[in-house]
């Protein structure tokens, strides 16, 4: 076996603290006769709770300081046309959608500037949102719900897939949806994460599959499966650091995978199982990231979010 | 002062959002949710702080099983009272989701 010299070239140091280090690092803190590293790790915390209605099958987008969560099922055959907006630390409601509606097809943007699309029953209505009022624009070409979905703006948006069973997916340019690629495996209830021009659809129904792909702005491609088939999950990120969690095995589930553009990782698991999260697509990478709402174990909705966060921290190395 | 707990405490607290579990917590000690505001940790003096720090009241095992099961049944009594006409079970299963599963505490 080779030795820690062999392979980074120097001794394990020894330190008088545990500053100024990085990832990778492995040292002994003479202060305190421990042996540590600096390792990255991500976890679940409690994020802001929703100020209105218990709620699933929303539409959300954005970061974990500036997301917007929009309409979704209030309880069984109940919809919500409201809008709120969240600052990292307190949500607050802002304009209504016009057409009440869940189970978006999804859409994609930011918390100030999106586009929602579709919804149950396959619709094909969508609104823009320009942080003040939301506008209704051009339809989707199909109908649809339970979609995968990422953008970066109310200009900018892809859908692919979703219910009934589809491959199809449509560009947003800001005027017009047109068609693009098919996807190889047509699903719905699957998560995005990306953009445009880098989008993954991840897992979902058809029946549940581990399946990923990727949109390089012109076809898709096959990528790494997911450890474990689900749908009704939550999702974000880039389409090289992703994060998908919760959803239906068919049980609703709490664990949480992680991408790093090769393979998918299990890693800390959501503190409270659900699915049918508010979660689009997230603008930031699959180390930050939230989850919205979404659907317990005992069905209905919730009001509160958690929060995704990959963080490095100096570790002590435990012996047996 | 709980007999059964084992290696978790069990809790009951309504989830206050922002604060209510940190990061730091999640690192420190495994914690998961349940229906019912029933939450079960490794039982650690860093849990136990901050099952004090919420305001949490602390079950036993079996205290919080109940609390569980009670509200799943509910559920699961809601969902078969729930039928539309000429509806099919996976129209069915799709508009409601799948019936609401027992959940056995660990």
């Amino acid at each position: 076996m080779a030795t820690y010299k062999e392979i980074h070239g120097i001794n394990i140091q020894y330190r008088d603290s545990d500053a100024t280090a990085v990832e990778g690092d492995v040292w002994y803190n003479a202060s305190t006769g421990l042996l540590k590293m600096h390792q990255s790790s991500g976890s679940w915390a409690a994020g802001g709770t929703l100020n209105t209605n218990e709620r699933a099958m929303s539409a959300g987008f954005g970061l974990q300081t500036a997301a917007i969560c929009v309409g979704g099922i209030t309880s069984p055959g109940g919809v919500t046309d409201v809008v709120e907006q969240y600052n990292g630390s307190a949500w607050s409601e802002v304009g209504d959608i016009n057409t009440a509606r869940g189970t978006f097809a999804g859409g994609g943007g930011t918390s100030s500037s999106s586009v929602v699309a579709g919804g149950s029953p396959n619709l094909a209505i969508c609104e823009s949102w320009n942080d003040s009022t939301w506008t209704e624009v051009a339809n989707l070409t199909t109908g649809r719900q339970a979609a995968a979905s990422c953008g970066t703006s109310n200009t900018a948006a892809l859908i692919a897939s979703g219910n009934p069973n589809l491959a199809i997916a449509e560009l947003w340019n800001g005027a017009s949806w047109s068609e693009v690629a098919d996807l190889s495996t047509a699903r719905s209830h699957c998560a995005g994460a990306g953009t445009t021009t880098a989008m993954l659809v991840i897992t979902g129904y058809n029946p549940k599959t581990v399946n990923v792909e990727l949109y390089n702005g012109t076809a898709w491609s096959e990528q790494s499966n997911v450890n474990t088939a689900r749908y009704n999950l939550g999702g974000g990120g880039t389409s090289t650091s992703a994060v998908i969690f919760g959803g239906n095995t068919p049980s609703i589930v709490n664990s949480t995978e992680q991408y790093d553009g090769s393979s998918w990782t299990e890693v800390a698991n959501l503190a409270t199982a659900g699915n049918d999260f508010g979660t689009g697509d997230s603008g930031d990478s699959g180390e930050l990231a939230i989850a919205i709402s979404g659907s317990p174990p005992s069905g209905g909705g919730t009001r509160g979010t958690e929060e995704w966060t990959v963080a490095a921290s100096a570790e002590t190395i435990a012996f047996d | 002062m709980a007999t059964d707990k084992g290696f978790f405490n069990y809790w009951v607290v309504e989830n206050s959002g922002k604060g209510f579990i940190t990061h730091v917590d999640s690192r420190k000690f495994w914690i998961s949710g349940y229906p019912g505001n029933v939450w079960v940790c490794d039982d650690i003096p860093e849990s136990r702080d901050w099952g004090a720090r919420n305001s949490a009241a602390s079950k036993t095992k079996s205290q919080a099983q109940t609390v569980v099961t009670n509200v799943i049944d509910d559920a699961k009594d809601a969902w078969d009272a729930d039928n539309e006409e000429g509806e099919s079970a996976e129209e069915k299963i799709a508009r409601l989701g799948i019936k609401p599963e027992t959940i056995t505490l660990p």
